[in-house]
C-alpha cells in the first residue's frame, strides 16, 4: 500500500515540474502571465493580441492561509517549540544534524562510504555501531543519521513530558477541590516553566483557562471496558501516524531504499556481477574494474552496508516516533476517561483538544464518541 | 477430582556421568545421579504473567502463521541451512549478485510490506511479534473479565460475558475457564480501601510508566536474550577491532595489485571474513531485524505497565477488587513485589 503512495508522490512531483516547465513555455512564447501581487493573488490573465481589438480580462481573488489548529494545539506546538530551542542537547544534535546536512558533507561521507567499501578501514565498527544503537549503549554522533535520530529522540522525550505536563495542568485548573498534584518538585505549571520557559507556559495556561468546560454527565463510571481502550488507542495511534509529517517524512526515506522498480534491481545486479567478476582479473583489468566498480556504487547510493546502517537509524526513528504517538494517545484517552470518571470538565476539554491535535477533528469526533459494545 | 487439588509430584533422573575413559582399564568411573524432585502445588499460580504465558501457548498452538514462522525457524536454525546462507553471502561479497537486494528487504522489513522467506532473523522477528501480539491480547482480555468479575453494576456481566467470548476465541474453553479461576483465587475478599487514593495524574502515570518498563525490561527473559545476541556484535576489545581493520585493509589494498598478488589477497581476505562471522552487509541486516524484536517487545512491555498502572487505579476508585488485585498482580509480575509497591502506593 505504502509502495504506490511512494510511486504516486513521485508521479505528483514528476507533474509538477512538467507543469512548471510548460507555464514558463508558454510564457516565453508572448503570452502574459500575471501572478501574485502584494494586495493579493491575481490568477493568470491573458493578452489577448489582436490588430485593433484587445480583451483585457482579470480576475481578481484573495487567498487567507489558515492552518486549521485551534488555539490550544498552537499553544501545545509552541511549547514543544519552545522546550526545544531551550534543550542544549536538542539544539547541539540539531546543529550537528545541519553541520552534516550540507552538500559538501554528504559528498565526503559517501566517498569515505565506498573507500570503506574498498578498502575495509573500518573493519567490524559498522556492525559494532549498530549494536550500540540497538542496546543505546553508546551514543556516539558520527554522521548525519545518527545526529538527526539524537536529535529526534531527544525532542520526543521533551514532547511525551510536555504532553503529561499539559494534561496535568488542565486537571490542576479544573480539579474542584483546588488541589494540585506536585509530582517531580514542583506543580505541573512550575515544572513546564522550566522546560519551555515563562512565555510559552503561560500561553498554554491562558489556552487550557479559555477551553469551553465538557459538562459531564452525573455519576459516570467507566467509559470504556479494557480491550475498547486497547482498540482506541492503537487505533488513534495509526491515525496520529498517518497525520504526522515527522513519521511521513521518515516512511519516505525508508522508502528510497526500500521501494525500485524489476528492471533497476536487475541492471543493479548485472552492472555489479560484471564489474566484480572482472576485477578478478589478475591485469590492468582488475584494478579499472574496482575503480569502476567504486565510482558506480559512489554514484548509486553508497555500498549496501551503509545503507543499511542509514536504514537501521531510521528504524529506530519511525519506531521512536510511534512509541511516542502510542504513549500520548494512552495518555489523553485515559485523561478523557477520568474526567469523565471523576467530573473535572477542564480535563475532558484538554484531553479532547489533545486527541484532535494527534488524530484530526473527525477522527477524534469518531473515537471519543465510542461506547461500551459499539466497537 | 479437581485439578487443581491434585497433588502431583515428579522426580527426573537426569544426568549420568560416564568417564569418557571409561574404556582403559582400571580408570576411574565416575557414577551419579541428581535428582529434582517439584512438589505441585494445590493452588492455581499466584503469577499473572505465568497464567498469561499459559494462554498465550493455548492460544498460538493453534495459529497457523504462528507455527510456520517456528517451522522456518527450525528449518533455517540448522547448521546446514546457515553453512548455505553463510555461503550465499560470502558468495554475494565476492561478485555482488544480489545488487540492491538487502537494502530492500530492510526497508520492507521497516515499513512491515513483507518479511523474506528465507532468513532466520526476519523469522525470529515475525515470531517474536506474534507472541508479543497476541500477550497484548491475552493481557488485556483477561483485565476486562477482572473488570467484569468485581464490577458490581449492570455493565459488570456484560463485560465478564464479552471477555468469556473473547478469551474462548484467543485461546479455547479451557484456557477461559482456568483464567476465571485464577482471577477469582487472587482477589481478596475485603473491600478496596480507596481513602489514601490520590487523584489521577497524567503526569505521574507518565513518570510511573517510564519506571516500570526500565524495570520491566531488566528483569525479562526476552530482552536479556535479545541483548546476548546484539553483544556478540558490539563487545569487542579494542585490540580485536584494531587489529581486523589493519587485517582488512593491508589484504583490500593487495588487492588491488594488478599481479597474482590481487587475486590472492582477495582469496585471503574473502577466508578472513568468513572466518569472522561474515560480511558487515550481512551483520547489519540480522541486526536490524533484532532491532525490530526489541523494540516489539519494548512496545509490549510500554503497553503492559499501561494497563497495570492504570487499571489499579480504575480498580481502586471504584471499588473494584478483582481488578485491582489482578493489575497489582500484573505489575508485580512485570517489575517485583517491592517496585511494585512503591509505584502504585
Amino acid at each position: 500500500m505504502f509502495r504506490d503512495e511512494y510511486h504516486a508522490s513521485r508521479r505528483m512531483r514528476t507533474n509538477w515540474r512538467f507543469a512548471v516547465l510548460l507555464a514558463l513555455l508558454v510564457q516565453s512564447i508572448g503570452l502574459n502571465a500575471q501572478c501574485v501581487t502584494a494586495s493579493g493573488l491575481h490568477w493568470p490573465s491573458f493578452h489577448k493580441h489582436k490588430k485593433h481589438k484587445q480583451v483585457h480580462r482579470r480576475i481578481t481573488g484573495y487567498i487567507s492561509k489558515t492552518d486549521g489548529r485551534t488555539p490550544f494545539e498552537r499553544s501545545f506546538d509552541q511549547l514543544v517549540a519552545a522546550a526545544k530551542t531551550r534543550d542544549a542537547s536538542y539544539v547541539r544534535y540539531k546543529n550537528t544534524a545541519d553541520h552534516f546536512a550540507n552538500r559538501r558533507r554528504r559528498i565526503i561521507t559517501r566517498l569515505a562510504d565506498t573507500l570503506d567499501y574498498t578498502l575495509m578501514y573500518r573493519g567490524v565498527s559498522p556492525s559494532s555501531e549498530a549494536g550500540d544503537v540497538i542496546l543505546s549503549e553508546k551514543n556516539k554522533v558520527k554522521g548525519f543519521a545518527s545526529a538527526r535520530y539524537m536529535q529526534q529522540k531527544v525532542g520526543d522525550d521533551l514532547s511525551l513530558k510536555l504532553s503529561a505536563l499539559t494534561l496535568q495542568m488542565a486537571t490542576d485548573s479544573g480539579n474542584r477541590s483546588g488541589t494540585t498534584s506536585a509530582a517531580g518538585g514542583g506543580t505541573a505549571y512550575a515544572q513546564v516553566v522550566k522546560l519551555a520557559g515563562a512565555s510559552a507556559a503561560s500561553k498554554m495556561q491562558q489556552a487550557i483557562a479559555e477551553l469551553p468546560p465538557c459538562t459531564p454527565p452525573a455519576g459516570a463510571s467507566t467509559v470504556w471496558s479494557v480491550t475498547q481502550l486497547q482498540t482506541l488507542v492503537d487505533r488513534a495511534t495509526a491515525a496520529a501516524a498517518r497525520r504526522d509529517h515527522i513519521s511521513e517524512e521518515i516512511r519516505s526515506d525508508v522508502g528510497h531504499f526500500a521501494y525500485h522498480k524489476k528492471g533497476t534491481e536487475k541492471t543493479h545486479k548485472t552492472v555489479r556481477v560484471a564489474l566484480s567478476a572482472a576485477s578478478l582479473s589478475p591485469t590492468i583489468v582488475g584494478p579499472a574494474c574496482q575503480a569502476t566498480l567504486f565510482g558506480y556504487l559512489a554514484c548509486t547510493g553508497g555500498p549496501e552496508q551503509s545503507k543499511l546502517l542509514k536504514e537501521l537509524y531510521l528504524n529506530k526513528r519511525l519506531t521512536g516516533r510511534a512509541q511516542l504517538l502510542s504513549e500520548q494517545s494512552r495518555l489523553a484517552l485515559e485523561t478523557y476517561e477520568q474526567g469523565l470518571m471523576t467530573g473535572n470538565g477542564v480535563m475532558i476539554a484538554a484531553a479532547k483538544q489533545m486527541i484532535i491535535h494527534l488524530t484530526g477533528e473527525n477522527t477524534a469526533q469518531t473515537l471519543l464518541s465510542a461506547r461500551q459494545g459499539t466497537l | 477430582m479437581s485439578m487443581t487439588r491434585t497433588l502431583l509430584s515428579f522426580m527426573m533422573v537426569l544426568i549420568c556421568v560416564q568417564s569418557a575413559s571409561a574404556a582403559a582399564a582400571g580408570s576411574p568411573r565416575l557414577h551419579g545421579s541428581i535428582a529434582l524432585t517439584k512438589p505441585a502445588s494445590s493452588q492455581p499460580p499466584s503469577d499473572f504473567m505465568t497464567v498469561v504465558r499459559r494462554l498465550q501457548n493455548q492460544a498460538l498452538s493453534h495459529n497457523a502463521k504462528y507455527r510456520s514462522y517456528v517451522g522456518q525457524l527450525h528449518k533455517e536454525s540448522t547448521s546446514k541451512e546457515r553453512a548455505k546462507a553463510r555461503a550465499s553471502d560470502m558468495a554475494n561479497y565476492a561478485m555482488l549478485f544480489k545488487g540492491v537486494s538487502p537494502s530492500t528487504e530492510g526497508g520492507e522489513a521497516i515499513l512491515k510490506a513483507k518479511l523474506p522467506a528465507k532468513n532466520v532473523a526476519a523469522a525470529a522477528f515475525g515470531k517474536q511479534q506474534m507472541e508479543d501480539q497476541v500477550q497484548r491480547q491475552v493481557v488485556s482480555q483477561m483485565l476486562e473479565m477482572a473488570m467484569g468479575m468485581g464490577n458490581e453494576n449492570g455493565a459488570g456481566s456484560q463485560q465478564l460475558n464479552h471477555a468469556d467470548r473473547m478469551l474462548r476465541q484467543t485461546a479455547g474453553a479451557a484456557a477461559a475457564t482456568a483464567s476465571a479461576q485464577f482471577l477469582r483465587s487472587i482477589s481478596n475478599t475485603k473491600a478496596v480501601d480507596a481513602t489514601g487514593l490520590s487523584q489521577w495524574s497524567a503526569q505521574s502515570t507518565q513518570a510511573n510508566v517510564a519506571t516500570a518498563v526500565k524495570i520491566a525490561a531488566g528483569r525479562d527473559a526476552v530482552i536479556a536474550a535479545i541483548k546476548q545476541e546484539v553483544h556478540h556484535y558490539n563487545r569487542h576489545k579494542k585490540g580485536a577491532l584494531g587489529a581486523q581493520r589493519v587485517t582488512r585493509t593491508a589484504l583490500s589494498a593487495a588487492s588491488l595489485t594488478p599481479s597474482i598478488v590481487g587475486p590472492v589477497a582477495q582469496v585471503l581476505l574473502f577466508g578472513e571474513i568468513l572466518g569472522t562471522g561474515g560480511t558487515e552487509q550481512d551483520k547489519l541486516l540480522k541486526e536490524l531485524y533484532i532491532d525490530k524484536r526489541l523494540e516489539s517487545r519494548i512496545g509490549l512491555l510500554t503497553d503492559l505497565s499501561h494497563m497495570a498502572i492504570y487499571y489499579h487505579h480504575v480498580g481502586v476508585s471504584t471499588h473494584n477488587k478483582v481488578l485491582e488485585a489482578s493489575s497489582r498482580s500484573l505489575l508485580t509480575s512485570l517489575v517485583g513485589p517491592t517496585e511494585a509497591a512503591a509505584l502504585i502506593r
